[in-house]
């Protein structure tokens, strides 16, 4: 077993970022030690069939217990962080939802799996629309990595050549669209927006997580040790060489304080943790972008729920509806000419099958049964995902004031969506509408009413990358301006978020600065 | 019969049954007993014993809503999810499980129903001349459907009758259809009102260690 001294890097965080690290590095013969906040969950043993009729609250939830996690369901409550054991603040008229989990391969044991690349409207959004900072990096410099990361997640699609979404190396679905859908499709086009089926990662019997794609082969290549339970409190800095020399981190179960150390630090512990590690180790902060430019997806669920006529009272049959598809950024696409009051875009996720809920009909009683009887099956309905601009007001900041149940100060935030959310999140319900209607189905109910900042678990951009060490927390390869043995590889690297979901885009990220560590490494330049 | 298949036997059928049993007249032996084997090894199985919830042993103790309140909830649970061929609100105790759910929640919830249940009544007694409780289904149909049907959205109405109508909707047919005594009529799967977290069984999350 390898001593402290061994590790040639240290990573903090186990989900799609670090877990892609260790899997990099390992690969290339490099030595590391990753630390987990959470435990090595036994899923066969920690999960078990329960009827809902008895669970204390009848599958309503603890009251209380996790207000920030609307995700969150009595079944899955103790997935989740528990919000009293790790808290956070926020001025009460600004919520956001902070939605973390804590257990090896983090967050991606739950992710949706839909699986994008960004493009130069998101790399090179500055030289498109004037606002923001460009990314250091191209498509270009990450499109080799896309490569490498879609067939091992696995990731279905079918190909379309838009350059406002990249195809990638896909598991080609050519299955064919059921009647709604391609109604939806048609009526889409007539408007001049594009669909395509969803991307999305197959992975591996039943999970895309960096606990089954990533952290068994590089367990297998000898090279990595993986401590569960250790929660990161700082990282640690030789005064005399300015370098990072490892990390102090706390055992969750008996609070023990431990120090690990290493050549090199990676930290992939998500976005806000990793911020909340670097702001509370008083380091990378040398620009006063650190913890600044917060910024996300605005987010609707049920943008639209409209109901298929054809299909009620029992017709919904197979071929005539199911299944969905994908609406990518169509607005503002060429430079110089926006289409709209707002810069930037969203994309859409479209379903089709399912019943109504009841909330959308003023029935009650059986009234109401005899309405969700009619309707059963003919359910459309679409997710709305849209770039949150990255704004230096919005912001998180160390709350000195309150700590953990570890003894770590906490995170405080400060983020509003503005305008062009607004706008934005307006035009895409219209849109819904209009497709809707004019595909012929009825429409139930459509909404322009975006959730809280951070519910759509898309959060980046707090130690955002660039060229300039003035503007920017990391260089063009996760690497730290201040600290030059110092990574941090995960979502927080943003500089824009694009309307895409950024699991593919952190994965790439962390391979390619991975790569960089183990070439830095074989010439000693990280120290 | 070995001795321990007797004791299994005996334990696993009803007393009086046994007991009948031992009336019987004894079979003569045709032969000789034999010498008796040694009993075999105890089982390593560790003991199942079925426990019930509480709510089928006893009855839930009120802490929450004023009588008032609580009468109007009743009222108003029976007709959201009235019984019909399958068990309604009251039968799954609807009205006592919300008593204990809102009087455990934060708030900004509870606000949300008792100003609801004091509008109900208060308009109730308005125009009706008493309290919701006391209306028979028309008339409380009437005074409550024009806030049924404002349009439901994430951002709730601002009028507080209207705001609990929309929540009491769905926490009455929730709670119902996750009743045990919804799934015991076999109703979960049936009628267009079960789903997976709707009386049915779903995979639960035991506490991390």
């Amino acid at each position: 077993m390898a001593t402290q001294q061994d590790y040639d890097v240290l990573i903090v965080g186990s989900g799609a970022s670090g877990g892609m690290a260790a899997y990099t590095l390992t690969k290339n013969g490099v030595k590391c030690l990753l630390l987990d906040a959470g435990p090595n969950v036994d899923f066969a043993r920690q999960r078990g069939l329960k009827p809902v009729f008895d669970l204390p609250y009848r599958g309503m939830g603890e009251p209380g217990r996790l207000p920030h996690v609307l995700q969150a369901n009595e079944f899955n409550a103790n997935q989740w962080v528990d919000e009293k054991q790790v808290p956070y603040t926020h001025d009460p008229k600004d919520p956001y939802n902070w939605v973390r989990v804590r257990m090896l391969g983090g967050k991606s044991n739950f992710w949706a799996r839909m699986s994008f690349r960004l493009s130069d409207y998101e790399f090179k959004a500055k030289d498109h629309d004037g606002f923001g900072e460009n990314w250091p990096i191209s498509y270009a410099d990450l499109k080799p990595y896309y490569d490498q990361v879609e067939p091992i997640f696995r990731v279905a699609g079918r190909k379309e050549g838009w350059a406002q979404l990249p195809d990638g190396i896909f598991l080609e679905d050519n299955s064919p669209d059921t009647e709604c859908v391609k109604r939806f499709n048609a009526s889409a086009a007539k408007l001049g927006v594009p669909t395509t089926k969803m991307r999305r990662a197959t992975g591996k019997g039943p999970l895309a997580s960096s606990l089954n794609l990533l952290l068994p082969d590089a367990m297998e290549t000898g090279n990595l040790t993986i401590v569960p339970n250790a929660v990161a409190r700082e990282i640690s800095v030789d005064k005399n060489t300015g370098l990072a020399n490892g990390i102090h981190f706390i055992d969750r179960v008996s609070k023990r304080e431990m120090f690990a150390r290493a050549r090199v630090v990676m930290v992939g512990a998500s976005c806000l943790e990793s911020t909340r590690l670097m702001l509370n180790s008083g380091l990378g902060g040398a620009s006063g972008a650190l913890g600044h430019y917060l910024h996300d997806q605005l987010y609707i669920s049920q943008g639209i729920m409209a109901s298929m006529p054809e299909a009620r009272d029992g017709k919904a049959g197979r071929g005539m509806i199911g299944g969905g598809g994908y609406i990518p950024r169509f607005r503002n696409l060429v430079k110089g000419k926006p289409d709209r009051d707002f810069i930037r875009g969203y994309a859409m996720d479209f379903s089709t099958g399912g019943t109504p809920d009841a909330k959308y009909f003023p029935e009650y009683g059986p009234a109401l049964d005899k309405k969700l009887a009619e309707y059963r099956g003919s359910a459309i309905s679409a997710t709305i995902m849209g770039e949150a601009l990255a704004r230096y007001e919005n912001h998180v900041s160390i709350n000195k004031d309150v700590k953990d149940a570890f003894g770590i100060p906490v995170l405080n935030f400060k983020v509003k969506y503005g305008d062009n959310e607004f706008k934005m999140a307006l035009d895409a319900k219209n849109t819904l509408e209009e497709i809707c209607h004019g595909a012929g189905f009825e429409v139930l109910h459509g909404s322009d009413k975006m959730f809280p900042p951070g519910y759509s678990i898309h959060e980046v951009g707090t130690c955002r990358m660039g060229d300039d060490p003035k503007k920017s927390v990391l260089n063009k390869w996760n690497q730290t301006w201040d600290v030059k043995n110092l990574f941090v590889i995960d979502g927080s690297s943003f500089v824009t978020s694009g309307p895409q979901n950024p699991t593919m885009t952190i994965l790439s990220l962390s391979m390619r600065a991975s790569e960089y560590v183990a070439e830095q490494l074989k010439t000693r330049s990280l120290g | 019969m070995k001795r321990r298949r007797f004791f299994q036997t005996a334990i696993a059928i009803p007393a009086g049954t046994a007991l009948l049993a031992q009336q019987e007249p004894s079979p003569k032996p045709t032969q000789q007993p034999r010498e008796m084997t040694p009993p075999a090894a105890p089982s390593m199985e560790y003991p199942k014993i079925d426990g019930s919830m509480p709510d089928q042993a006893a009855a839930p103790v009120l802490h929450f809503f004023s009588a008032a309140q609580f009468a109007a909830l009743k009222h108003l649970s029976d007709m959201i999810m009235p019984a019909t061929d399958k068990p309604g609100a009251l039968d799954a105790q609807v009205p006592e499980f919300l008593d204990f759910l809102i009087g455990k929640s934060p708030a900004d919830r509870q606000k949300v129903y008792t100003a609801g249940l004091d509008a109900l009544n208060k308009l109730s007694m308005a125009k009706e001349k008493k309290p919701f409780a006391e209306l028979d289904t028309a008339a409380a149909a009437a005074l409550i459907d024009p806030a049924m049907k404002q349009p439901w959205n994430y951002v709730p109405p601002a009028d507080p009758l209207a705001h609990f109508l929309q929540q009491a909707k769905a926490d009455i047919r929730t709670a119902t259809m996750n009743s045990r005594e919804y799934a015991a009529a076999g109703a979960a799967d049936a009628g267009g009102r079960g789903g997976r977290r709707q009386g049915g069984v779903g995979l639960y999350w035991y506490s991390l260690d």
